[in-house]
Order: C-alpha cells, then structure tokens, then sequence
C-alpha cells in the first residue's frame, strides 16, 4: 500500500516545515486496528449465531447455522453451481452499473450546468427517484422478457438515480470562485463542463455510485425473482421455497460480499482518480 | 525571510512570454443591479471614466460595499456594465486576455501546483493554437512561470499541501500563464499575514516591472495601495464613482522603506482622508 501512492518530490529544505506530510501516520494506524477490530466483532457475531443454535436447537428449517452455511457453500462451489449463479448476476450488474453510472453521471453533469436541462428533467428524475422502482420490475419483464436485457434494465433502474442525483450536488456544491476562476479565463461551455464540473463534482460522483452497488445488487435479486434459471436471486428463491435456509444465506452472503468488494473497488478507484482528497484530513 | 524566497531571487530573468500591458479604458462605466421582490434597481457604480497606460499599475480603494469588486469583474469581462464601455487594448473586455488572481484560495484542489498555472493555457479561448496547448508546450512555460514566482520544487503539490503565501503565488503564476494584457487582482493578500503580505508585495513588484503587464489591483488597505501602485484610485461610497485620482511619483520597485518615506505618508493620509470622508 505504501509504495503505491506517488512519491511526494523532495521539497526544499526550508519550505518541508511548512508542508503537511503526505501520509499521516495516525490514520494508517487508525486504519489497521479499525479492520481487526471489526474483524474480531465478525467472528464474535457467527460465534454466537453458532452457540445460539445449538444451545437452542433450532430447526435448520428456520434458521442454518454458520457451519450448515459452510458446508452448503462448499457443496455448491464445488459443483459448479454457485460460480454459474455469481457469473450470471455478476454479468447483469456489470452491464446495468457500467450504463447506469455512464448516464447518470452525464444526466447530473447537464443538469447542473444548463439549467433548461435541469427544469425539462427534475421532476422526473424526483418523482421516478422517489417511486419505488423496483415495483415495476414485472412490467420490465414482460416488455423485454425472462433474459438479460431485462435484468440489466432493472440494474440500470436501480442505480441510474443516486449516480444523477449525487453528480447534481457535486455540481451544485461547486465553489463559487472555482466557476470564477474558469469565467475570468473565459472558458468556453465544453472546457467549464469538462475542466471544473466533472473533476469538482468528483468526490460526490464516487458517493452516488457507491450507493448504486447497493442499489443494483438490490435489482439483479429481485429481477431473478420474477423468472429466472439463474443467478444469486434465483438461488435465493429456489433455496426459500425448498426450505433449504442454509441456500438462502448462501446466496444472501455472496451479495453482501459483492457489495463489500464492489465498494472497496470503487474507493480504490477513487483514491486513485482523486488524489487530491486523499491526504486531506 | 525563507530560504525558498531568497533563493528565488537568483531567477529574474527567466520570463520573456510576457506580451506586456495593454491600455485600458473605461467611458462612462456604470452597474445596476435589479434588487430581488422590490423590482428597483441598486446602483453599484455610476459614471466611471479611467485611463490605464500600457504598463501601469493602478490601485483602487474605497469604503467597503462601493464597487471595488464589480469594477474589476467588469474590468475582467466577466459581466457586461448596464452602462459605459470597457476597452483593453484593441479589444472589449469581454474578449481580452486578462489574468485574475482571487482573494480567496481559488486554486483547483484536483489539479496540481504545476497543472494549476497551466490551467489558463490550455483554454482554447487563450491558445487557439493546437500545437501549443499540448501538455509539453504548457508544462514547459507553466515551469518558466513557476520559477518566476518562486514555487520550483512544488510543482506536483496539491493546493492543499502548501501555505497560503505559497497559494497566493501559484494564483499569480496562473494569471501570468495566459501572457495577459491585463492583470486584475482582488484584494490578493488580504487573507495573509502581516509578514508574508509583505514578501508578496515585493515579489508582486518585481515581477509587475519585469513584465511590464498593466495591472489593476483592488485592496480595502491604503497603505498597500499607495505602496504598490503608480496611481490610487480612490472610489465614493455607493453608488461608487471616481472620487480622485492620486499619483505616486516615486518610480516601481519601490524598497520597504518607502513606506516610511515623507512622500508616502503624505499619500496615504490623503488617501485616507479621502476614502473616510462621506
């Protein structure tokens, strides 16, 4: 980790006093304990989950244990069932986000910058924000039938919003100094959109597509609950109705550990993409 | 004083892109404002007439809320005057090359030091050349600029990274970047202190005589006004209109201690007089 991030130039002697260090020690440190603290509190949580079904002999109808989870993930991933499930939902979301992300960054870009483009657009961009969308999902499948044009449309649904709308207060929260800067430069309408709103609004456009990994995940599942041969959804489904607990935990934890992945990905992206905002406290 | 200054001052002559000032003229500039649900109009500045020469440094001061800022927007092209013409050069104002140094931190966080003076540069408006907005030809005079203002070393440092002093340099940097005709700046040091206001107005000097750009500067200190420019422009309250016109004679750059001179104290108490005297 430390050797990723570009070396800072050597400063001039009289002049380090004054800058800040690029790495601040304490929150690398913060950083460690804070993942084996929330580690240790992982292992405590399935420890009791384990000991309360035991000691209280729960049905595995009802609830699984963390081991019956296990064992079930392990005979799964062993047939090659589960990488079809994963490798199906993931296919979906991977398009639906990579659209939804495109257009929504796009949308809140135009719509923060020409305001024609933001009273033709908010009150649908509101109204549909605000539905819950995902009521709709059959509606979708019937237009575009049980196949991957569908489910992808859905993910699109899902997390096309939160990336518009957080690209809108990016670009609202612009400083006012920074559009002066660009005016008194005399930039033209493409170099003030591509120069200072879409790096200025950045930081917000990485919050709004990390809330559409929850979002999208959300669609691929239910959409694979209105037909499907395939994917974490229908795992999910087939295991609920069959009474296999264990197959619904299964499907449910590989999601939460997408999303987790998905997440981590996108601040490493960010990071990255933002260097800036990486060393400001 | 810091070892970054005075080894910067080995580097006088490092700039020749510098096009050199152009003369600004204002007829009969005024501004109004339509005030919001009264439907009457507010009258920021009112009958302005000022000639800039080519390579003048200007001044102007006023009490708080007469204009000082409107002008220079004005001035700047950012906003058209309800009355009066502005002329920079053989151009208006809206299509001249002018740089503007902002009081406030209005550097870009996501782009660095380095990319930050560049900025200008690779505007299409202000270099209609493709060949020499390519990011060698920019990095290359952004580094000139760089050196001029005394921030080698901190080229691939993020605003953030570096003082206020350091930042203030960098705007200057940028404003020069773009070769203005015209340097517009708005109460750049205010947000200083004392001692840095002070390194920066000598740097500010030096580098205003060796590119001999013509410059408007906007600051509510007098002191500074009177110390730093060629002649004072001393604006009324609201509506703001040219209340006088001073003239420093003593010849740019000027050392410290001609803020102890009889001339200047003289200038500065007129000048005083004249800005609290409504």
């Amino acid at each position: 980790m430390t050797t990723s991030r570009p070396a800072a130039p050597a400063p001039v002697p009289a002049a380090s006093r004054r800058t800040r260090p690029l790495r601040p020690f304490g929150r690398r440190r913060g950083n460690r304990v804070s993942f084996w603290v929330g580690c240790a509190s992982i292992l405590g949580g399935l420890l009791l989950w384990q000991g309360a079904t035991v000691v209280f002999h729960v049905n595995p109808l009802v609830l699984a244990s963390p081991t019956q989870i296990a064992h079930a993930f392990a005979e799964m991933s062993s047939g090659g069932e589960l990488t079809g499930h994963l490798t199906t939902s993931l296919r979906q979301f991977a398009v639906g986000f990579v659209i939804a992300g495109a257009l929504g960054v796009l949308t809140g870009l135009l719509m923060g910058q020409f305001r024609y483009v933001r009273y033709a657009t908010e009150p649908w961009v509101l109204a549909l924000y605000a539905t819950p969308s995902i009521g709709l999902a059959p509606l979708f499948i019937i237009w575009l039938g049980f196949g991957f044009a569908a489910k992808a449309f859905i993910v699109v649904l899902m997390a096309f919003f939160p990336v518009a709308i957080n690209t809108l207060s990016g670009v609202e929260s612009l400083a006012r100094e920074w559009k002066d800067v660009a005016a008194s430069y005399k930039a033209n309408a493409l170099e003030r959109f591509v120069k200072v709103a879409l790096p200025g609004s950045l930081p917000y456009i990485f919050t709004g597509l990390r809330l559409a990994v929850g979002r999208g995940l959300v669609g691929i599942v239910v959409a694979d609950f209105f037909g499907a041969q395939k994917g974490l959804g229908f795992l999910i489904l087939q295991g609920a109705q069959q009474f296999r607990t264990a197959d619904v935990f299964v499907g449910t934890i590989l999601l939460a550990a997408l999303g987790v992945v998905l997440t981590t990905f996108l601040r490493t992206v960010e990071r990255k993409v933002c260097p800036w905002r990486t060393d400001a406290s | 004083m810091r070892a970054d200054m005075a080894a910067e001052a080995t580097h006088t002559d490092t700039r020749t892109a510098v096009a050199g000032g152009a003369r600004l003229l204002l007829s009969g500039v005024g501004m109004e404002f339509p005030q919001p649900h009264t439907g009457q109009t507010l009258t920021a500045l009112e009958g302005i007439d000022l000639e800039v020469t080519p390579g003048e440094f200007i001044a102007i001061v006023g009490p708080s809320g007469c204009g000082k800022t409107t002008l220079l927007r004005l001035i700047a092209g950012m906003t058209a005057p309800t009355a009066g013409t502005i002329a920079v050069g053989d151009s208006t104002a809206a299509s001249a090359r002018t740089g503007f140094v902002f009081q406030q931190a209005s550097l870009y966080p996501w782009r660095t030091v380095l990319r930050n003076v560049a900025f200008g540069m690779e505007l299409r408006t202000r270099t209609p050349n493709r060949h020499e907005r390519s990011r060698r030809a920019v990095r290359r005079q952004a580094q000139d600029l760089i050196r001029l203002v005394g921030l080698e070393g901190f080229e691939d440092y993020y605003p953030h990274q570096i003082s206020g002093g350091m930042q203030q340099r960098a705007n200057l940097a940028r404003a020069l970047a773009i070769a203005p005709e015209l340097l517009l700046m708005d109460e750049p040091f205010s947000a200083l202190d004392a001692q840095t206001r002070e390194e920066l107005q000598i740097e500010l000097q030096r580098i205003a005589v060796q590119t001999n750009t013509t410059t408007v500067f906007v600051t509510h200190d007098i002191g500074e006004a009177v110390y730093l420019a060629d002649r004072v422009v001393i604006l009324t309250g609201r509506p703001g209109q040219v209340r006088k016109v001073l003239s420093c004679p003593t010849p740019r750059p000027r050392p410290l201690a001609y803020q102890v001179s009889d001339e200047f104290m003289a200038l500065r108490n007129a000048a005083w007089e004249l800005v609290h005297s409504n």
